[in-house]
């Protein structure tokens, strides 16, 4: 793991929100409400670290990636990358600031196109930016399917003819062929083999190592997001709950949220687990409506959940301890023993 | 559940055998499985991808169909064989003494029948007596026992309007309405956030607690296994590599499969620092094993050992329950990096 | 609720569109009828007086209401070339297009379903092989070839059938008009040597008709039902216990016949617009050969009136097959709604 390097953030998210429009329909009785998929989201990411982005699925995270890098756009809030404001730029030099910024999706398997080799996917990239001619970019194509461990043997065959590990792998080396100094990684490896995923993930720390890259790493899996994100931000229906150092989240949760998400958890170890003090959630997450009032997790809370306060005020993000930002009113109060 | 119970077995496999016949040639998914299961046993089946767990799990239904064929071994149910019986005896079996819960719920239901619907057929199919008013009342009490609010009115509700979590309620919901004696749950969870998967563990926990069914938990998620399992099986290409109690096999696991697996996986709490010793290589291809250790090319512990690679290890039963798989199950290795480092 | 509503609405509007269109492009038509009528030699002052009268020199627009509005009403104009009102044309010979038209349909729909779920249910590699070809054939091979061949073949060769000559030979005395389409008319009438006449007569063009339907259907089908095949909820059935041809008639066929069904209602639709090719073959009394003649004859007002038709025949058939998907398949209801 890369030591928390003092440099200046590298990405800095301040109050980003995405708001879908309620639908219009042709003979519309009450037209559906405007749905917030991400509500002022704020966070940064210092040069070389791994910021973690942990929630479970309608959380927004997929939305929230893609309102940052651009690829929709957002409602509102600013993304500023090494301190160029990415919603100012126009078309071509978004384009251009691109290749520093690169992201991984989360299927191997329908990510690559699959009538394109591999060493032609990877350099796809570098030929759109003008990166050389089209033999030098076919070069440093193949120097990276290299560096992420695929001989150059096999660099002509197609998607189809690679196992899904090895395709993520080609996922990355697509992404990393721009030389980025940020990526984002969506989900990596939740669509591989659990003994696929352990190689991915120390690839990953390799070439970050290597490379100096910076991470944006978007999960669920909240032992994966402890093992490799030096910083992990927990989002819940389109706002971020609690952020802090993976020694402070995970060791002291505050939100209760979090607290509930660890844990759920099951724990390999059939000793402790079995007189582990476990939280269960009840009911399902329901879309935010811009018109909501009050904390979003209330209905779930086993805290707030009769609370005057907390029905009728969202609670902002602050800061406790020595950077650990929580939204909520009574944090820390929601304890398991261990 | 120690092993000194009195036995009292509900469903007994004895080396079973399935292939699938394809272009490429014969995929030998399942080789030599045997088990036995306790009434209200759990037992957790841990295998990633590839590794034959579904097919077993098929097989023991009787659904599989050809290109796929158990070529040999045989299945009891409460003493009744299962391999060979016609289909049409089969169906009496399948939904009523023995059941399936599948992966993935959003793919499980019909989406063009209402949630009530599937739980009526499920109700009917083994009851033809039933009038249509009992079977609905006994709809809601299925969904009502699965905890899902507003049964009544949500018995007319569709798939699509149902959440994942619910979803797989209602699969459960099917799965129990008979009251099974077995249970086969092919990673039922796998679709779902932890914290629905918490509440579906718990749900199912409570269920098959209630009813004293013996579940067979298919997953690759080794916590669950943890949590939720009495016995644990590690399956690999086709076969049992290791087999123990569950406190046993996380405690000391002797298969270098095992340790590998449970050592490539970060945990919650456990701060770990530097690479994760990660498990080199890919699963076998199924379609062409040698006579030797199917683990054996990713094997640490087989290395210069031509033993491993010439003959299949034979899994000497010990005191303890305990069965590996290995030509050398006491050694303790160190787990040491994987190639890509 | 809403859902059939808007499809209701945007029913009615393509029809006015294609009404406005099918109006418009026919008054651009390089084509005088007033001329035609009269012949060449006729004074420009009669041409102008029978445009007057034919109500040509109006604005478009004006002439476009007019006629939109005697539509409704059911007067849907006089045809100069036959001296008829085009409502009692077209009503003469709706019958018999008709009664071509939905056997070929129903011949089309047996077959598809019944070689579909034959070769689907349970593998038959020389069925699958034969299904796959007869629909390759069906779909390619160009309906008047088809026609041509089998009248060589059935009639002029084995002499089992008879001759183009339209529903019923020259010999047979019809039955009394009810319905207008010959078969259901000797049935009803009890009239059994006309009714296995009718039928003699009607095997071949239905057949011929139906086969380029066929050869898409089946296909169609039959793609659907092995996709649905691959479905985990047919896989959780059978573990519930259901028989496979319950599983499948229950769960995989709703599945997989429902964008069939929309590809069929087009079909039909398609079919009603004029099977032109097999009425002139068999010389069959039916619309689709009218409006072939009225269009060499510039008779405006039958060309007209069919495109209208045609139009409503194809839109209420759309509107008819979205309402039952709707009905059928609650996903589309919600997307949509």
């Amino acid at each position: 793991m890369s030591s928390t390097v003092a440099g200046a953030p590298l990405l800095v998210v301040e109050n980003m929100t995405k708001e879908f429009p309620a639908q219009r329909r042709f003979l519309a009785g009450k037209a559906s409400r405007p749905l917030l998929a991400v509500d002022h989201v704020s966070f940064s990411a210092t040069r070389g670290e791994t910021f973690g982005i942990v929630g479970e699925s309608g959380c927004g995270k997929s939305t929230l990636t893609r309102a940052i890098l651009r690829l929709i756009e957002p409602t509102s809030g600013h993304a500023y990358f090494d301190g160029i404001d990415l919603g100012s730029l126009d078309a071509t030099a978004l384009r251009a600031i691109r290749s520093r910024l690169q992201v991984v999706f989360q299927d191997p398997f329908s990510s690559l196109d699959p009538r394109m080799s591999i060493r032609d996917i990877v350099a796809e990239g570098l030929e759109i930016h003008g990166d050389g001619d089209r033999s030098e970019c076919r070069l440093r194509a193949a120097e990276m399917l290299e560096l992420v461990g695929i001989p150059p043997a096999v660099h002509g065959n197609r998607p189809d003819a690679f196992s899904g590990g090895q395709r993520q792998r080609v996922g990355v080396a697509r992404a990393l062929a721009m030389r980025p100094e940020l990526v984002f990684l969506d989900e990596p490896i939740s669509a591989l083999d659990v003994s696929i995923q352990a190689q991915v993930l120390n690839l990953l720390r390799r070439l970050q190592l290597e490379l100096g890259l910076t991470y944006v790493f978007i999960v669920h899996d909240l032992a994966i997001a402890e093992y490799f994100c030096d910083r992990v931000a927990v989002l819940y229906r389109g706002s971020i709950v609690e952020t802090g150092a993976r020694a402070q989240l995970f060791e002291a949760p505050l939100h209760p949220y979090t607290v509930a998400l660890l844990s759920a958890v099951p724990e390999p170890d059939p000793k402790r687990s079995r007189h582990r003090q476990r939280i269960v959630l009840q009911g399902d997450v329901a879309p935010v409506h811009s018109d909501t009032v009050g904390c979003r997790f209330r209905a779930r809370c086993p805290v707030g959940k009769d609370r005057a306060l907390c029905a009728t005020l969202s609670p902002p993000l602050q800061e406790r301890v020595d950077a650990h930002q929580v939204a909520c009113h009574f944090p820390g109060e929601l304890r398991v023993s261990p | 559940m120690s092993a000194l119970q009195p036995s009292n077995p509900v469903l007994v496999v004895a080396s079973l055998q399935t292939e699938f016949r394809i272009a490429r040639g014969k995929v030998q998914a399942v080789r030599d499985v045997s088990f036995t299961l306790e009434q209200g046993e759990r037992l957790g089946i841990v295998g990633e991808s590839g590794c034959g767990k579904s097919a077993m799990a098929l097989s023991i239904m009787g659904l599989i169909e050809p290109p796929g064929f158990i070529v040999a071994g045989s299945v009891k149910l409460v003493g009744q064989e299962l391999v060979g019986l016609p289909d049409r005896r089969l169906r009496k079996i399948r939904g009523r003494e023995i059941s399936l819960i599948y992966q993935d719920a959003s793919a499980a239901l019909d989406p063009v029948r209402s949630i009530g619907a599937h739980l009526l057929e499920a109700i009917r199919n083994h009851d033809a007596t039933i009038g249509r008013a009992a079977a609905r009342r006994r709809a809601v009490e299925l969904l009502r026992d699965v905890e899902v609010p507003n049964a009544e009115r949500r018995l007319n509700d569709y798939p699509h309007q149902y959440s994942g979590g619910m979803r797989q309620r209602v699969v459960i919901a099917c799965a129990l309405a008979h009251e099974p004696t077995v249970v086969i749950a092919d990673e039922p969870t796998t679709a779902l956030d932890v914290t629905t998967q918490a509440q579906v563990l718990t749900l199912l926990g409570r269920l098959v607690e209630e009813r004293r069914t013996a579940v067979v938990l298919i997953t690759h998620n080794l916590g669950i296994v943890a949590e939720f399992c009495d016995t644990v099986r590690v399956m690999y290409a086709g076969r049992f590599v290791e087999q123990a109690s569950t406190e046993t096999l996380f405690t000391t696991p002797r298969h270098p499969y095992t340790s590998a697996l449970l050592g490539s996986v970060p945990r919650v709490k456990q701060l770990l620092t530097g690479p994760l010793p990660a498990i080199g290589g890919s699963p076998p291809d199924l379609a062409s094993v040698g006579p030797g250790c199917a683990f054996a090319p990713r094997c640490l512990r087989s290395r210069g050992r031509e033993i491993c690679q010439t003959t299949a290890p034979a899994a000497p039963l010990r005191t303890d329950g305990h069965i590996v798989e290995c030509h050398f199950a006491d050694e303790d290795d160190a787990i040491l990096a994987d190639e890509t480092q | 609720m809403r859902f059939f509503i808007s499809r209701l609405v945007g029913g009615v509007a393509s029809i006015f569109g294609a009404s406005v269109l099918g109006f418009i492009f026919l008054r651009l038509l390089p084509a005088n009828p007033t001329r035609l009528l009269l012949g060449p030699l006729a004074s420009p002052a009669a041409v102008r007086a029978l445009r007057l009268q034919m109500g040509l020199n109006r604005s478009v627009p004006v002439q476009y209401w007019d006629y939109i509005s005697q539509f409704f009403r059911g007067s849907w104009g006089y045809s100069y070339i036959y001296g008829r009102t085009v409502r009692e044309l077209i009503a003469s010979r709706l019958p018999a297009s008709l009664e071509l038209e939905l056997c070929a349909f129903a011949i089309a729909l047996f077959f598809t379903l019944l070689l579909a779920l034959l070769t689907t249910y349970r593998p038959h590699r020389f069925l699958s092989g034969l299904t796959r070809g007869l629909a390759l054939f069906g779909q390619s091979t160009p309906v008047f070839w088809l026609a041509l061949v089998s009248l060589v073949v059935f009639v002029s060769w084995l002499k089992i059938l008879p001759g183009p000559n339209g529903q019923l030979s020259a010999g047979i005395t019809p039955p009394p008009v009810t319905t207008g389409m010959v078969l259901i008319d000797s049935l009803l009438a009890g009239d059994l040597t006309a009714f296995w006449n009718a039928c003699e007569h009607l095997v071949l063009p239905a057949v011929v008709l139906s086969l380029p339907s066929f050869g898409f259907l089946v296909r169609l089908l039959r793609a659907n039902l092995l996709d649905v095949a691959h479905e985990p909820f047919l896989l959780v059935a059978r573990g519930r216990g259901l028989s496979r041809w319950k599983t499948y008639s229950r769960h995989a066929l709703p599945n997989a016949a429902l964008p069939t069904l929309t590809a069929s209602g087009l079909l039909l639709a398609q079919m009603l617009a004029g099977s032109v090719f097999v009425e002139t073959i068999f010389n069959w009394p039916g619309v689709g050969a009218l409006v072939v003649n009225s269009v060499s004859n510039e008779d405006y007002s039958v060309v007209q009136a069919f495109v209208l038709l045609s139009a409503c025949a194809y839109v209420v058939l759309n509107v008819l097959i979205d309402l039952l998907s709707g009905v059928l398949d609650p996903r589309v209801r919600r997307r949509a709604a």
